[in-house]
């Protein structure tokens, strides 16, 4: 593959989305990997990507227009014989599921912590299109219930006093929400990126075997230095590309009140 | 009542995301509100037919998308353009200058993107859906998605760049 094929496939390649799992991609972030040059042009790519997204994102949209469509909808009313007609329907299509589901029953598979941490971590380095560029933590709080995501999380006091907020994104992990707090810890930026320490907040229920202690456990993953805990029915994961030793600065080696 | 309930929270999910895609497309606010209502009043109506829960997404994008292009009474097929020439150098627009740009601005410069353009390159900014997705919505096969994509971006990219450039040129010679 040449060098311009790469960047005919990756100029459409989205950071921080499920591109990243997209194997159509796949072979041309390979490339790009081994290739100074590429690798140059693709983090000018994607920090252009993410520019621009943020500019689509800030689109407002205008106050009431939920409770009006909700309203809407109360107007039109559905005709009570197409009503009954619909619940006959509605029963039987139930009653066909649920025969399916005991038929087909299969006990659930476990979702494994190790691949949710390693999946966010990847998407950190990778790249990412920041939602809002907001540098404030109560305005990103306020953000990200705005947007129904996460926001009753609890910020490790030396996360609040040592790393700059630098933006945040709403995603998601086998269906579950994940918010992602980007900071800057203080280092010199690489060219191209907005932050470089990075907080995901999901539900305790990501997976099974999710930390359950509220002290946090270090590990290496993918080359990223990672902390994770959970208080109360959130789990969070603290990555950056760091040692443990710099990563304490953001977070208590005891447990997080 | 739980019909009600379902469809309050379909609302609740995706009212923001489709006004975005309609104010993207439309750059009138009447305009996106009336679409996006439109477009949950399909919805209201119809939503009851989709059988798999996991395409309402995609269902409501594209209902919006058609809604648009009802609008616009655009009535002759858009013709299909492959890969082949799109200029793999995009203009060196960067980030920094993306950011001093505010949204209004990014959004007038889409408006000056071929209109064919428009939708895919609003989708390949504004949603996280996959290109199988997207190629749902606007009812046309992925490659063609993808080429739409990379001339529109291209297109945004040089209208952006010509913007900065002139924006340059004034204040020098102020």
């Amino acid at each position: 593959m040449t060098n311009e094929q790469v960047k005919e496939i990756l100029q459409l390649y989205r950071p921080g989305t499920a591109d990243a799992l997209d194997p159509a991609f796949a072979e041309a972030l390979e490339f790009c990997e081994h290739n100074a040059v590429l690798k140059s042009w693709f983090e000018s790519h994607c920090a252009l990507y993410s520019a621009l997204r943020s500019k689509f994102k800030q689109i407002s949209v205008p106050e009431g227009l939920k409770e009006q469509i909700i309203a809407e909808r109360r107007v039109h009313t559905t005709p009570v014989w197409q009503r009954v007609v619909l619940a006959a329907g509605a029963v039987a299509v139930a009653i066909m599921v649920l025969l399916q589901i005991q038929s087909h029953r299969r006990p659930e598979e476990p979702h494994d912590f190790t691949a949710y941490r390693a999946y966010m971590g990847g998407m950190a380095v990778r790249g990412y299109g920041m939602d809002t560029n907001l540098t404030d933590l109560d305005a990103i709080r306020t953000y990200l219930a705005q947007r129904r995501a996460i926001a009753d999380y609890v910020l490790p006091p030396e996360l609040r006093k040592n790393a700059k907020p630098a933006g945040c994104l709403v995603t998601s992990w086998e269906g579950k929400d994940v918010s992602m707090i980007c900071f800057q810890s203080g280092r010199p930026l690489a060219p191209g990126k907005e932050s470089d320490l990075w907080l995901f907040i999901t539900q305790r229920t990501v997976a099974k075997d999710a930390p359950a202690a509220s002290t946090p456990k270090f590990e290496k993953v993918n080359g990223l230095m990672t902390a994770s805990w959970t208080v109360g029915n959130r789990t969070y994961v603290l990555a950056a590309q760091a040692d443990q030793q710099f990563l304490g600065k953001f977070v208590p080696e005891k447990a997080v009140l | 009542m739980a019909a009600g309930v379902e469809f309050e929270s379909v609302v609740a999910r995706f009212y923001e995301p489709l006004y975005q895609f309609a104010f993207s497309l439309s750059r009138a606010e009447a305009d996106a509100c009336d679409l996006t209502q439109q477009t949950f009043y399909v919805w209201a109506t119809k939503g009851h037919q989709l059988r798999d829960p996991t395409k309402v997404k995609t269902w409501l994008f594209t209902t919006l998308h058609r809604a648009f292009l009802e609008s616009r009474r655009r009535q002759v097929r858009f013709p299909h353009y492959e890969l082949d020439e799109v200029p793999l150098d995009l203009p060196t627009l960067s980030p920094a200058s993306v950011n001093q740009l505010d949204s209004s601005q990014v959004l007038h410069a889409l408006g000056q993107v071929d209109e064919i353009y428009q939708a895919p390159v609003s989708l390949f900014y504004l949603e996280d859906c996959s290109y199988k997705e997207i190629a749902e919505i606007l009812a046309i096969p992925i490659g063609t998605v993808k080429s739409r994509m990379a001339r529109g971006i291209a297109q945004l990219q040089e209208i952006l760049t010509r913007g900065e450039r002139e924006g340059h040129r004034e204040r020098h010679n102020d």
